[in-house]
């Protein structure tokens, strides 16, 4: 009874300073109640563990089926000075994709 | 005033590709193309340029664009802004007038200053990233407040035919031009929501129409070699059809759109620009045809009290080094590889050790590719990552090989704020005098 975020949602990632702001849209209406409902911080930070530092806030677009996503990272993990390979962090929209989310029904979906 | 007006976007960053701002000018029939070529990095970096010497201070690319540009925009009779002046918008635009010269053509060039603050941002200002004041980062190289449509309007006002800036914000870079040719009031809180948002939607350029969005299976794109960048048809009324040029790559439609809407938002109901607080939250894109996406309902509040500003400070010296290992137990050899890198530096600094494909399991026969990075207070520690890595090939595991290492000085960024009092816009006419 969940599914991987990917099977219904769209994720875009985009960065500001040490943020990264991640859109994930519902690919049919019927399942945006299913991410606002499972797509918690907590969630968040544990699938995005290795960037986030700190606080993870969700924002509601009801007339686009969407969440906005946005987590800190390490104050040093900015465009410029980040350690890691991708140092914007566009590469989260598509790590969080891969989340499991509950999904009411019967038998896990792929 | 014309009832509808067309506004393209040539360039979303920097690096962006030439030839589709060439194509919107030859055929998208525009009132205005913009180029959108600087990212939060962009200013500090060029700042730096101009200040040893070794480059311009302005966009190294805009010379290039612009000697693409130039003749087809003035044939066309389409304005350009861009804030591709980064550092030295005046420089830019002597740069641009020379061009002209050479190539014929006589449009009217103007510089718009006044975001470097260096001078007076007040230094002992929390960082909005960490809370500590700016100063105890480093050395301040650059101070830039993102400058918005009451900028950018003398000089559009004045019969500007190329309008260079530094640091504006991406959508003032649309707004301005909206407002003079749609003769928008200034002050309606609505019309700069919705001039914002389509600054908003076209400022990465071709992240609206198909770039930044493909994944085979899941959402395909057509043609996204080709990919062609956007344009707003946009209403008097505010509301504005976005679209692309026939015979282009790429797609316009509302999951596109829905994804740039989306793009870099924090708050939606509250995404501040020097002009106007945008709420999002009542936007709905339609499909109104084939890659046509309108949009309409962004509502606006007052803009903000103070200027957000970018500020650059000298972070240190990054090293990187990587190197590949194959094979069965690639991955082992890579991990006691990182393991060696890292007790080398450890009394100098700490490193970051990525450790990227291969398999864990000894009998997958894979590649993995070892990456070690650390930032170091000078160039010294930095080349110590370099040569660590380097000797990796035959100190190391068994079979390394394809090191490459990169020491860099690196600028870090911070933001925070600045009175509007303190930021004084000036528009130069390059060859007229300063207005």
């Amino acid at each position: 009874m969940s599914v991987v975020l990917r099977e219904i949602a769209h994720t875009r990632a985009g960065d500001k300073g040490n943020l990264n702001t991640i859109a994930v849209i519902a690919r049919q209406e019927r399942w945006y109640p299913v991410l606002c409902a499972g797509l918690t911080p907590d969630l968040v930070r544990e699938v995005l563990a290795d960037r986030v530092r700190g606080p993870v806030e969700v924002h509601r677009m009801d007339e686009v089926h969407a969440l906005i996503v946005v987590c800190a990272r390490a104050s040093d993990d900015t465009v410029t000075t980040s350690p890691h390979t991708d140092t914007h962090g566009k590469t989260l929209g598509s790590v969080l994709s891969a989340a499991r989310v509950p999904f009411p029904g019967k038998r896990d979906r792929a | 005033m014309p009832e509808v007006v067309r506004i393209g976007c040539g360039a979303g960053f920097a690096g962006d590709r030439l030839e589709p701002a060439v194509d919107l000018v030859e055929r998208g029939e525009l009132d205005t193309l913009v180029l959108e070529c600087l990212g939060e990095r962009t200013v500090s970096l060029a700042s730096l340029r101009a200040t040893d010497g070794s480059g311009p201070g302005h966009d190294p690319l805009l010379r290039r664009r612009l000697s693409l540009l130039l003749e087809p925009l003035a044939r066309k009779g389409t304005r350009l802004v861009t804030n591709a002046g980064a550092a030295d918008p005046i420089g830019a635009a002597r740069m641009a007038h020379e061009l002209a010269l050479e190539l014929g053509v006589s449009p009217r060039i103007a510089a718009v200053t006044g975001d470097d603050v260096l001078d007076r941002v007040d230094r002992s200002a929390p960082a909005w990233e960490d809370g500590r004041p700016l100063e105890e980062h480093g050395e301040l190289v650059s101070a830039n407040a993102y400058l918005g449509v009451d900028a950018l309007l003398p000089a559009l006002r004045g019969g500007a035919d190329v309008v260079i800036a530094g640091r504006a914000a991406d959508p003032s870079l649309f707004l301005a031009p909206l407002l003079d040719s749609l003769g928008w009031d200034p002050q309606d809180e609505e019309l700069l929501a919705a001039g914002t948002l389509v600054g908003h939607l076209l400022e990465c350029a071709g992240q609206v129409t198909g770039g930044y969005f493909a994944d085979p299976g899941v959402k395909d794109v057509p043609d996204l070699a080709n990919l062609g960048f956007p344009l707003a048809e946009v209403a008097a009324d505010g509301t504005a059809v976005v679209t692309k040029l026939p015979g282009t790559g790429g797609r316009v439609d509302r999951w596109t759109v829905t994804e740039q809407m989306t793009y870099e938002i924090t708050d939606p109901t509250a995404y501040p620009t020097p002009d106007v607080t945008l709420d999002l939250t009542g936007v709905r894109p339609r499909e109104v045809g084939p890659d046509r996406v309108r949009v309409s309902g962004a509502r606006g509040r007052v803009r903000p009290e103070r200027l957000k500003v970018s500020v650059g400070y000298r972070a240190g010296f990054r090293g990187e080094g990587e190197i590949s290992y194959a094979g069965p137990g690639a991955r082992a050899r890579a991990r006691l590889a990182g393991e060696v890198v890292r007790e080398r530096l450890r009394d100098l600094l700490p490193v970051r050790v990525d450790l990227i494909g291969g398999a864990d399991d000894p009998a997958e026969v894979g590649e993995c590719r070892l990456r070690v990075a650390g930032l170091g207070a000078d160039r010294s520690v930095a080349q110590a990552v370099e040569e660590e890595v380097t000797a990796l090939y035959t100190c190391g595991p068994a079979g390394g090989g394809g090191a490459r290492t990169r020491a860099s000085e690196v600028i870090g960024i911070l933001s925070t704020t600045v009175g509007r009092d303190l930021v004084e816009p000036r528009t130069t006419y390059v060859g007229e005098g300063t207005v």
